[in-house]
């Protein structure tokens, strides 16, 4: 049995196409952790996103197994049955379309909190205070409705109601590709700040500079594939594979 | 200054929300675009940079917006002003535009081929040979691989990075003198925008044309463009050679250039610029970063923004405490 | 990119081709079971109450029903593929004939309709929809809400009091063969139609439109200069127009159910008088001949309607 909080064996994704039989990921390993920080690369089209899905179990793998500390979180038809499900929590790019926009913030999250923490209304909405003010959204931000924040307030809410059921792992898919340059550094100093108090996070991302940030270990994927793996430091200064090369050389100087 | 291209002066656009209800979304923004140059203009949401492009190309109107004064001259045209039949001989042949979104950008009911013909076209009529000869020139020029393939396919097969080869095709082929491309990388990958931006430059580099990127990525701005223009919260407050950012006469440039999370090590300390940037119609009176600025002070905020000025041969800041905080002119 | 042997549209339109033969297949099984589990012999509710068990037995005999049930679906398929839809138990003229007589008068009035209610959609959809004023739109949707609130029989009968009883601009019924002598009997139901049909066509269109206008490559469109028709046509009116079409292809097929009340009402000798006549009549073959034949007809309108919307804008699935 793995010592790994999260471990991917010879994971595949295969989709079906007007009969074509199009391979998203191809058996791929992969290994989080506990407190690590890992950051998958990729382009559009790479698989990365499929990876992150099947990671978070909104996805089926065709073939390979994931395994949360050691037990495969695919059983029968649920994933992450139950406990495990709070020890997973996603942030999706696009904040606009995972807060529920005919609800309050403090509502949204006092809610997570309620359902997740089993806590009473009251002092569900104490934690969400806390957790909101923690994200750096103010009191009064926190009443209005999503439409009335910015792109980055909204990513730091929905980051507040993931962390709201306790999780151990953050599965981020491009949090920080929709908003504008000063809510991106806010949020990543906000994820600097969630890792050193011990969460484990995946980092899925096209953004290299990001990824230097935040992450300890990177996987390069390309066309399904895991190009390229290893320590960030290692891959930035002495990448091996083309692809990567390419990836770097590519960043604006 | 037979060097200038076009210069657009104290502009300011509203917006009708409702029958009563105006909006001002750009106040005071001021630019100067010489002949072959490539300026970057900068900005977070909401700052008034699309709508200052729209100005350019004449599409406010689309948009419920209007100029409520100033002037945009562009050879000797004023913009602000200009007929129906002013703008039928800019728009197309003198000022191109490379949409947005390059995933939204050709018409999705029309052929390349066709769309390339439109493009061709405008100057009057060409036979069916010229403008496949043209069309496929135009391909080559942007590096898309077997054009004539290419012509003949619709927006919905080709690749992101495609489409916008195909927008910067469409955009340079009448030769005209002055490029707008707004955020014309963003949704596409990071070695596709590199190779956009080698197109860009080429282009201006072949053609002498000037071109306007816009953009809200600074470190990406930084590394093609000749001059900076940063605009916040609907006023451009400073432009600065790239060459000098670090050099910036306006707080609002250095915390943007200090939130770079490339300068800093892995999880350090980031320098964020606190707060949220002011949203359209809820202007404070007085500087507009004064919230957010480290060296704020009273007076930042009882004086009126003035429009920025001149403070060196290369420079202008709208911060009236610039030679303060930066030791004046160097 | 991968050349493949033959072009995605073709293997596209024979894949749907298939699709569309064996959903008419499936209409002709529900029409078979159909006839069979409704309650009630059709050979004594053909002769009625006092009929004798002999001439029952012999009808049963005639129409094959004493066979097995798979027996009578084999007989029941030989026969369609022979294009054989049975003979009417009144009449005794074949189904095929009764279609052939009684359906060019409902395919007049409701291509009538459609082709009107296209021309008059297209302006009211694009100008309502390009010039998105507020006042317009709201005054256009309430409008065209309470036309499509209201039940088409009472239209036609307030348009039959209106036009035909106070001003005796249309017969109040009957029909004669033969254009342009039919029109005097057929403008008023193809008025009411193509008013339905424009409420209901030009509110997509419209929606579709508005859609369009904000749409970033229109803006590209403006700033190349492109002609004013080059424009309507190219960067309006064929972006917006797919799911107008698709709508218009599937009604078509279900205004076919909707004749059966209009010409009732307007006692016009179409195919939707003659279900009901058969209807009433228990003449099962008729009403079964009937059926399948608007089945078959509504499949294959709604893929030529959707093969349509894809050649006018590719982003529409096949």
């Amino acid at each position: 049995m793995s010592s790994h909080l999260i471990e991917a064996k010879k994971l595949s994704v295969t989709f079906n196409s007007y009969g074509f039989i199009v391979p998203a990921v191809k058996e791929v390993d992969f290994y989080l952790d506990k407190t690590e920080v890992v950051g998958v690369v990729g382009e559009s089209g790479s698989g990365k996103s499929t990876f992150a899905r099947v990671l978070a179990g909104l996805q089926t793998p065709t073939s390979g197994e994931v395994t949360f500390k050691g037990e495969n979180i695919f059983k029968g038809n649920e994933a992450y049955p139950g406990e495990l499900r709070k020890a997973v929590q996603m942030v999706f790019q696009d904040p606009y379309s995972s807060l529920n926009p005919r609800m309050r913030i403090i509502n949204a999250v006092t809610e997570a909190v309620m359902h997740h923490q089993n806590a009473s209304r009251k002092d569900a909405m104490e934690i969400a205070h806390n957790l909101l003010q923690r994200m750096g959204i103010s009191a009064t931000d926190a009443r209005k409705y999503p439409s009335a924040l910015s792109g980055g307030q909204r990513q730091r809410a929905s980051v507040a109601r993931a962390l709201s059921a306790q999780p151990e792992v953050l599965l981020a898919d491009e949090p920080t590709s929709a908003i504008d340059q000063s809510a991106q550094s806010q949020l990543l100093e906000l994820f600097a700040e969630l890792i050193a108090t011990g969460l484990s996070v995946v980092l899925v991302s096209h953004d290299l500079g990001v990824i230097r940030y935040l992450c300890d270990r990177v996987y390069v994927m390309e066309s399904g594939i895991f190009v390229e793996s290893g320590i960030t430091r290692d891959i930035f200064h002495n990448p091996k594979n083309p692809y990567t090369q390419k990836l770097i050389a590519s960043i604006p100087k | 200054m037979s060097n200038v291209l076009a210069k657009i002066q104290d502009i300011r656009i509203d917006v009708r929300v409702t029958r009563r209800l105006r909006l001002r979304i750009v106040d005071t923004a001021s630019l100067t675009i010489q002949k072959g140059q490539l300026l970057g203009l900068i900005g977070e949401s909401g700052s008034g940079k699309t709508m200052l492009c729209r100005a350019l190309v004449g599409t406010l109107n689309r948009r419920g917006a209007y100029v409520h004064s100033g002037s945009i001259d562009f050879e000797g045209i004023d913009l602000v002003k200009a007929s129906k039949k002013d703008w039928r001989n800019i728009r197309g042949h003198k000022i191109g535009y490379i949409p947005q979104s390059a995933l939204a950008g050709p018409n999705p009911v029309m052929r390349i081929g066709a769309q390339l013909a439109e493009a061709i076209t405008q100057g009057g009529r060409k036979s069916k040979e010229e403008v496949r000869r043209r069309s496929i020139e135009l391909l080559e020029l942007v590096q898309i691989r077997r054009p004539e393939v290419v012509l003949k396919q619709y927006p919905y097969e080709l690749s992101g990075g495609m489409k916008q080869r195909v927008m910067i095709a469409c955009a340079i082929a009448q030769n005209p003198k002055l490029i707008v491309a707004d955020e014309p990388t963003t949704g596409l990958d990071v070695t596709v925008q590199a190779e956009i931006m080698e197109l860009l430059r080429n282009i201006r580099k072949e053609f002498d044309t000037s071109i306007i990127l816009v953009s809200h990525d600074l470190q990406l701005i930084n590394s093609v463009c000749d001059d900076i223009v940063v605009m916040h919260a609907g006023a451009t407050i400073e432009k600065v050679p790239s060459s000098k950012v670090t050099a910036a006469l306006h707080p609002y440039t250095h915390a943007l250039y200090d939130s770079r999370i490339d300068l800093v090590e892995p999880r350090g300390k980031l320098r964020t610029i606190k707060g949220q940037p002011p949203s359209v119609g809820k202007w404070p009176t007085g500087c507009r970063f004064a919230d957010r600025c480290d060296f704020v002070k009273d007076v930042c905020r009882s004086t009126d923004p003035t429009p920025f000025v001149q403070v060196n041969d290369s420079q202008w800041s709208a911060c009236i405490r610039h030679k303060e905080i930066y030791g004046g002119a160097k | 990119m991968k050349v493949k042997s033959t072009s995605p549209l073709a293997r596209k339109i024979f894949g749907r081709t298939i699709r569309a033969f064996s959903i008419s297949f499936w209409v002709m099984v529900i029409a078979f079971a159909l006839m069979r589990v409704t309650p009630g012999d059709p050979a004594s509710a053909r002769l009625g109450a006092g009929a004798e068990q002999e001439a029952i037995d012999a009808l049963r005999e005639q129409l094959g029903l004493n066979a097995n049930p798979f027996q009578q679906f084999i007989n029941y398929l030989s026969d369609l593929s022979r294009g054989e839809l049975g003979t009417s138990l009144v009449s005794g003229i074949s189904v095929g004939e009764i279609i052939t007589k009684t359906f060019p008068l409902t395919l007049t009035y409701i291509a009538f309709s459609f082709l009107f209610a296209f021309l008059i959609s297209i302006p009211i959809g694009v100008f309502i929809g390009w010039s998105n004023k507020a006042s317009w739109v709201y005054s256009f949707r309430t409008f065209t809400s309470i036309v499509i609130a209201t039940p088409n029989f009472f239209i036609a009968m307030v348009a039959i009091l209106f036009f035909s009883v106070q001003r005796d601009w249309a017969p109040v019924f009957g029909y004669e063969p033969g254009f342009p002598g039919n029109m005097r009997y057929l403008w008023l139901p193809i008025a009411i139609n193509t008013l339905i049909l424009v409420s209901i066509i030009s509110r997509v269109l419209l929606a579709s439109v508005v859609d369009t206008r904000s749409e970033e490559f229109v803006e590209t469109g403006i700033i190349r200069g492109v002609s004013r028709i080059r424009f309507f046509w190219f960067y309006i009116l064929k972006p917006s127009l797919a799911p107008t079409i698709v709508l218009m292809s599937y009604m078509m097929g279900t205004m076919l159910g909707a004749t059966v009340i209009l010409e009732t009402i307007f006692s016009l000798p179409g195919i939707g008088r003659e279900l009901v006549g058969a209807v009433l009549a228990s003449d099962y073959p008729v009403v079964q001949g009937i059926l399948i034949f608007f089945g078959v007809i509504t499949v294959f309108l709604s893929f030529i309607g959707d093969l349509l919307a894809h050649l006018l804008d590719r982003r529409v699935k096949l």
